[in-house]
Order: C-alpha cells, then sequence, then structure tokens
C-alpha cells in the first residue's frame, strides 16, 4: 500500500460516503471499487478544498450510480433530496464510512484534524488570506490619464498561472441616480472586478456570502417561483470549464453566512476573450443581476496579438442597469419583471460617464451587457465603429457597423475611432424588444479631443489602425460541418399561465418549465449537435447554454456566413435560431437557459447531462 | 425630487408593462368575443387583436382570403412550409384540428 494514503477498509456495499468536516483540504483522494481481493476501478482527485462552514459528503451513489467523489458538495445541491440529509456534521475529519475503500491522504488528514478546530471558530480560514504571489491587483483607474474620464474597472491578474483571490457578495450601500440604495453585489462595486487570466490557469476563488438571512427561509421553496434572494453561487460566463464540483457548478446553494471555495480550471486551449461572471441560483438570479452583481473575465490572447489591437488603448465597459427595492433591499421580482420597465443605465457603475479619446485614435472597448433583462442595440453617432468580435471569439474580419445589438449576456470587441473633435452620445436608440416599446437610453458622452492633447501623456497608447486582413482564429473553434453532427434536436421556447406562480407565469422551453430533477437533454461526450431554437412568443429570448460554446448555423432561416461563435444568442421573437455545438472535455450536469433572468427564474431553462 | 419622479413613473411603468407582457395576452376579450374561435387566441399575441402585428416581421391575418388561411395553415401543420420562422407556425398549429383550422381561418378571413 501506498504509504502516503492511509486506507479506510470498510464494508463493501453499493454505496459509498463519507463525510469530511469543515476546512479540510484533501490534496488527493482515491476510491478503489473493489470485489473480493481485487481492484476493478480506481480514481483519483486532486486538491478538493472543503467549505468553512460545511461539510462534504462524497459519495457513489447518493442520486446515480456513476457520481464522482468531488460531485456532491455542501451546501446543498439544488433538487436533490437525497443529498439534505448529510449536511453539515461536526467532530472528526471523517465521521462516517461505509462502501467501498476510501484512501486520503495523511496530509488530507492533518488538515482535517486542525480544521476541526478552525470549524468551532478558534482559528482563521487559511485560505482566505490571498498569498501575494497568486494575484496581482490593478487599480480602477482612467486608461488615458484624464482625471473625469471614465475609468476601467478594478483588475486582478493571475500570476504564475494562478489567481487566487476573496470575493464576497452583500447588500452593499451605492448610489444610484435614482438615490441611495442597498443592492446585493460583488466586493461592494458595480461592477465587480475584472478577472483576468490566461489560458491553463487557475481560478482559485475562496467565496461567502454576507448577505442577511433570507426572509422566507420559512417557506417552502416552488421551482420557478422567484426565492430566496439572499441564497447564491457564482457562474463563470462563457467558461469552458468543469460544471462539476466546486468549478462553474450552478446547481450550488450557497445560503448567507456561507462560504465556499471555487476551483475553476481553465484547459491549456482555453478560447481567448471576453467572459464574465455572476450569480446563477435558480430562484435569485434576476433580483441579483438586477441588482448589479457582475463582473467582466478576460482570458488573454489571439485578440491580443494583432498588432493594430495590441497598439490601441483598451476600455472594459460594462453595461448595467441596477434596480433597487421600493424601500430598501430589493425583495420583489416586480420591480424585475417589466421588459419596458424605466432603467437609469450605467457604464461601469456610472450614470453617463465622460469617456475621452484622441482624433484619429483606435480604441479597443471591450463591451458586456451584464443587463438582467434589456437588449442594448448600441450606437456612436459620428465615430466610426469596427467589430472585430463576438462573446469574445474574433469574427472573420473587422466588420464597420453604425449599430449592433448587445442582448443581456452577450459581449463585443469593438475597434471605436475619433474622426472629428466635439462631443458625441454613446446611446441605445428607442427600439422595440419584441412587442415591447423600449425608450432611447443616453449611455455616455464620447468626448473626441485634440490628438496632442497635453491631458493625454506621451507614454499613453495611441492606436491608430484598424485591421484589414482575416482576424486570428481560436483555434480550438473549427468550423462545424455537416458531416460532423452526430445528432439534430429541436427547443420550443413557450410560456403559459400557472396559477399561482409568480404573475401566475412559467417560461418553458419544449412545454416544461425547469426542473432540476429532470435531464432535458443526455448525450455522450465527443458528441456534436445541431440544435434549433423555435421561440413562440413575441418577444426575444437570448438563449445562453453553459460550457460549451456553439457556432450559429442561421437566425430565422437565413444562414450566418461569419459562422460565430457564441455563448447567448437572442432568438427573435416568433422567430428560430440554430446553431451547432461540440460536447467536448467536461462530462457532467449544466443547463441552458434565457438570459433574460426573470425568465430563467421562472421557467425558461434545461438541463443538460454529458456522460462518458 | 428625481426619486420621487423616478419612482412615481417607475410604478407607471410597471401597471402598463404589466398589461403589455401578459403572458398570453391574447385573451378572447381582446378581440371578438362574440365571434373569435377559441382556437384563434393563440394566434393574437403575434399577429395582433387589430390587423397590426406589433411585430414587423409577422404578417397580417385579418382580411385574408379563408382558403389561403387555410391553405397556409394546413401547410404549416404538414410541413411544407418548413424552415425558419415556419417552424415557428409548425409548433403553434400542429395539433389544431380540421374543424379548428376552418374557423380560424374563417375568423380572420371575415373579419376587416
Amino acid at each position: 500500500m501506498d504509504n502516503d494514503f492511509i486506507t479506510l477498509p470498510v464494508i463493501p456495499t453499493a454505496r459509498t460516503s463519507v463525510f469530511i468536516e469543515p476546512s479540510c483540504i484533501i490534496e488527493q483522494l482515491r476510491i478503489d471499487r473493489s470485489v473480493n481481493c481485487g481492484t476493478i476501478a480506481s480514481r483519483e482527485f486532486e486538491r478538493i478544498i472543503v467549505p468553512n462552514q460545511a461539510s462534504v459528503t462524497v459519495g457513489t451513489s447518493l442520486w446515480r450510480p456513476s457520481f464522482y467523489l468531488s460531485d456532491v458538495i455542501s451546501p446543498t445541491l439544488m433538487g436533490y433530496k437525497n443529498n439534505t440529509e448529510h449536511l453539515p456534521r461536526r467532530g472528526t475529519a471523517f465521521r462516517h464510512v461505509e462502501g467501498d475503500h476510501i484512501m486520503i491522504t495523511r496530509r488530507g488528514l492533518l488538515k482535517g484534524s486542525a480544521a476541526a478546530t478552525v470549524a468551532a471558530g478558534i482559528a482563521p480560514m487559511p485560505w482566505l488570506v490571498s498569498p501575494s504571489n497568486a494575484m496581482e491587483t490593478i487599480a480602477s483607474q482612467s486608461p488615458i490619464g484624464i482625471t473625469d474620464d471614465l475609468p476601467n474597472p478594478m483588475e486582478i491578474h493571475s500570476v504564475d498561472g494562478r489567481l487566487k483571490a476573496d470575493f464576497f457578495m452583500d447588500a452593499s450601500d451605492y448610489s444610484l441616480p435614482s438615490g441611495p440604495a442597498k443592492l446585493r453585489i460583488f466586493n461592494a462595486s458595480i461592477p465587480g472586478p475584472t478577472i483576468r487570466m490566461k489560458p491553463g490557469d487557475t481560478l482559485e476563488l475562496a467565496f461567502e456570502n454576507r448577505m442577511p438571512p433570507n426572509k422566507d427561509a420559512g417557506e417552502d421553496v416552488v421551482t420557478n417561483v422567484p426565492n430566496r434572494f439572499n441564497t447564491t453561487n457564482v457562474h463563470y460566463h462563457g467558461f469552458h470549464v468543469s460544471p462539476r464540483g466546486n468549478s462553474d457548478n450552478v446547481y450550488l446553494q450557497i445560503e448567507p453566512g456561507q462560504s465556499f471555495n471555487y476551483v475553476v480550471k481553465l484547459p491549456v486551449d482555453h478560447p481567448a476573450g471576453n467572459y464574465w461572471y455572476h450569480p446563477h441560483r435558480h430562484g435569485s438570479v434576476s433580483a441579483q443581476v438586477a441588482s448589479g452583481a457582475a463582473g467582466m473575465a478576460i482570458i488573454g490572447g489571439t485578440l491580443d496579438e494583432v498588432p493594430e489591437i495590441a497598439a490601441a488603448l483598451e476600455r472594459v465597459l460594462v453595461l448595467q442597469a441596477p434596480i433597487p427595492g421600493i424601500d430598501g433591499l430589493l425583495e420583489s421580482e416586480k420591480p424585475i419583471w417589466p421588459l419596458d420597465a424605466e432603467r437609469d443605465f450605467l457604464v461601469n457603475g456610472q450614470y453617463r460617464p465622460k469617456i475621452y479619446i484622441r482624433k484619429g485614435e483606435v480604441q479597443h472597448w471591450r463591451l458586456l451587457n451584464a443587463g438582467d433583462a434589456q437588449f442594448i442595440p448600441l450606437r456612436a453617432d459620428g465615430m466610426e465603429m469596427h467589430l472585430i468580435g463576438l462573446d469574445g471569439n474574433p469574427l472573420p474580419k473587422a466588420e464597420e457597423t453604425e449599430e449592433f445589438l448587445l442582448a443581456p449576456g452577450n459581449r463585443a470587441n469593438l475597434l471605436i475611432k475619433g474622426v472629428k473633435t466635439g462631443t458625441y452620445a454613446l446611446r441605445r436608440p428607442a427600439f422595440m424588444q419584441g412587442k415591447a416599446s423600449l425608450p432611447e437610453e443616453h449611455l455616455a458622452d464620447i468626448i473626441v479631443i485634440a490628438a496632442d492633447d497635453p491631458r493625454v501623456g506621451k507614454d499613453v497608447k495611441f492606436g491608430k489602425s484598424i485591421p484589414t486582413g482575416d482576424l486570428p482564429k481560436n483555434e480550438i473553434l473549427t468550423d462545424i460541418s455537416d458531416d460532423e453532427v452526430t445528432n439534430r434536436r429541436k427547443f420550443v421556447l413557450g410560456v403559459k399561465d400557472v396559477s399561482g406562480f409568480f404573475d401566475d407565469t412559467e417560461f418553458t422551453i419544449n412545454g416544461q418549465g425547469f426542473d432540476p430533477r429532470r435531464d432535458d437533454v443526455v448525450a455522450k461526450l465527443g458528441a456534436v449537435e445541431e440544435w434549433t431554437l423555435i421561440n413562440t412568443t413575441p418577444f426575444p429570448h437570448p438563449l445562453h447554454i453553459h460550457v460549451n460554446p456553439f457556432q450559429v448555423v442561421s437566425i430565422n432561416g437565413e444562414p450566418d456566413e461569419r459562422k460565430p461563435w457564441m455563448d447567448t444568442i437572442a432568438v427573435p421573437a416568433a422567430g428560430t435560431v440554430t446553431f451547432r455545438t461540440r460536447f467536448v472535455d467536461f462530462t457532467g450536469r449544466y443547463v441552458m437557459h434565457c438570459h433574460i433572468l426573470p425568465h430563467e427564474d421562472t421557467g425558461m431553462m434545461i438541463n443538460v447531462n454529458i456522460e462518458v | 425630487m428625481r426619486s420621487f419622479a423616478h419612482t412615481a413613473s417607475f410604478t407607471a411603468a410597471i401597471m402598463i408593462a404589466w398589461a403589455a407582457f401578459s403572458v398570453i395576452d391574447a385573451k378572447a376579450d381582446d378581440a371578438k368575443p362574440d365571434a373569435m374561435p377559441t382556437a384563434a387566441s393563440q394566434c393574437l399575441s403575434c399577429h395582433g387583436t387589430n390587423g397590426n402585428p406589433a411585430l414587423k416581421d409577422v404578417p397580417i391575418l385579418l382580411g385574408q382570403q379563408p382558403l389561403y388561411l387555410e391553405n397556409a395553415i394546413r401547410a404549416y401543420q404538414e410541413g411544407r412550409r418548413t424552415g425558419g420562422q415556419a417552424l415557428v407556425m409548425h409548433e403553434i398549429v400542429k395539433d389544431l384540428s380540421d374543424a379548428d383550422i376552418k374557423a380560424i381561418a374563417t375568423w380572420f378571413g371575415g373579419t376587416q
């Protein structure tokens, strides 16, 4: 037997479970499935970090035979009642073992022993203190160096392959144009810090839910009725990472007062581009994102290496329209629900900020619509605009445009050029979002200053060119041909009356509202599928699928010759979208849903289960 | 001041939008309750109650020839019109009976 392991002999049964006490870090865990004296299967896991206020339950048969050890992690996983019976226990590191052999490193046990003390509140949680070599912080600042210029959000960068940071969500005070407000936001800022990493890096996020107890904690949760606005989790939107365990697992429910340690490992060939993070706990997503809980995430490479883009000054622009409670913290879905509710749009947390650009200058803007419901067709009349990427992925070539659409969840890479000195409006024109009429919104003033304006330092980047040739591709995202498609499916987006639900409404996919216990799509790892989304409602629905991006084939039957790779696309009102996607690298369950988040919270979401 | 104005207009917006956003805004009493067949109610949210669809790329049904409408619905139902937005119509009409189709076609075609 390997000396690095302690073997816990147990009675072989169909069930294997072990309780690991709070604050335990297991460097390696191995399960051997044994029959008589022979080992027939072995699994090893690296680095499992246990939440500091809840034990972990690991097992192989809690709700499906193929479940892995790292799959079941307290706090509760939504929808699986079997898991709730194993909730927090205290005492020694391992309280109960039955089933197959469980082997845990001595180091893990030592950590576990210490952790029992931690759980009693005697010692601090060591991983909540970020070592200085695992993160670099860039303060929020104007990229052009002018006092009243719009600052980029604060950034945190990975160092030597790791980004280790402390995040929290709290009900924080924030001054909105409508007055003082209390908002559920990350790290007391709107937007949250920009995460900047490289392919192959690992994000270690020590997340803490500091929000107050839920006012409806004593009531039963009804799936697809908004509830428990202070229960949360974190989703890494667009990341191609594992949906399991403490990675991009949106089934987690982190209750007020609980902490959770995320470890999100990017593959070495992860597509570069603009991504973002936001809460994703079904029932409270819209309330929290509508509060402003969101931030940009940038994975470097590809477009960054185009000389004209590398030469350009870069801005991160996060567009949000936070909505406060009528009297304090938002406790009702009502203010969020109407698509055409009056909203004050913020750019990087500021109302109608000033954005400076020099005459003749080309700037690279990374734009994110982090709103909860309203689309943003974006214009900047008088400026020259060239789209170079959608949802972070490069377009084939730079496309000059007067207006482009950012549905909730969409990102865009834009090259924007100041042509003539003066002040220009960055604005959303009045438009129809399906049958809803939305007013014009003045988002920011773009001020084109002289090329030699003395307020700008000589060392500030001064890009002047738009790339004219083919833009580089994210290499892993190759075109999906007809021959590669292994299956085709259709999904009908709809809505129905359900008495007693919020506004007596349930949004549906294929006639059913979301059910966390139901697998709507089961596919094998390696499958390549073509999905057609059919919208039977008079409102567009931006559909987002987790983990694997998709290549757009057509919209309303019209082929998109650019074949863009995206992760969120607006299905037109009474219209269709067809896309293709590859299920690669990661098994596990994740979701596809409408990114008009009140629709998601009220049912427009399905489970996708990718199996070995 | 702004706060008050914001709140007041916001509340109004909610009330207006609530009606506009009503899930099945194709209630029978929105149109012609004495004549409209029940199966036609599902058409109204996109095709409109007054002959002017709110969606730009949705055709006007009111006043069309009943036979044309009947043939079109059957084409959607049987998959002879397919792809793009025809897929939407297929989903909407796939379970209609012959009687429903005739009733819808007659009602829309007979309404000016």
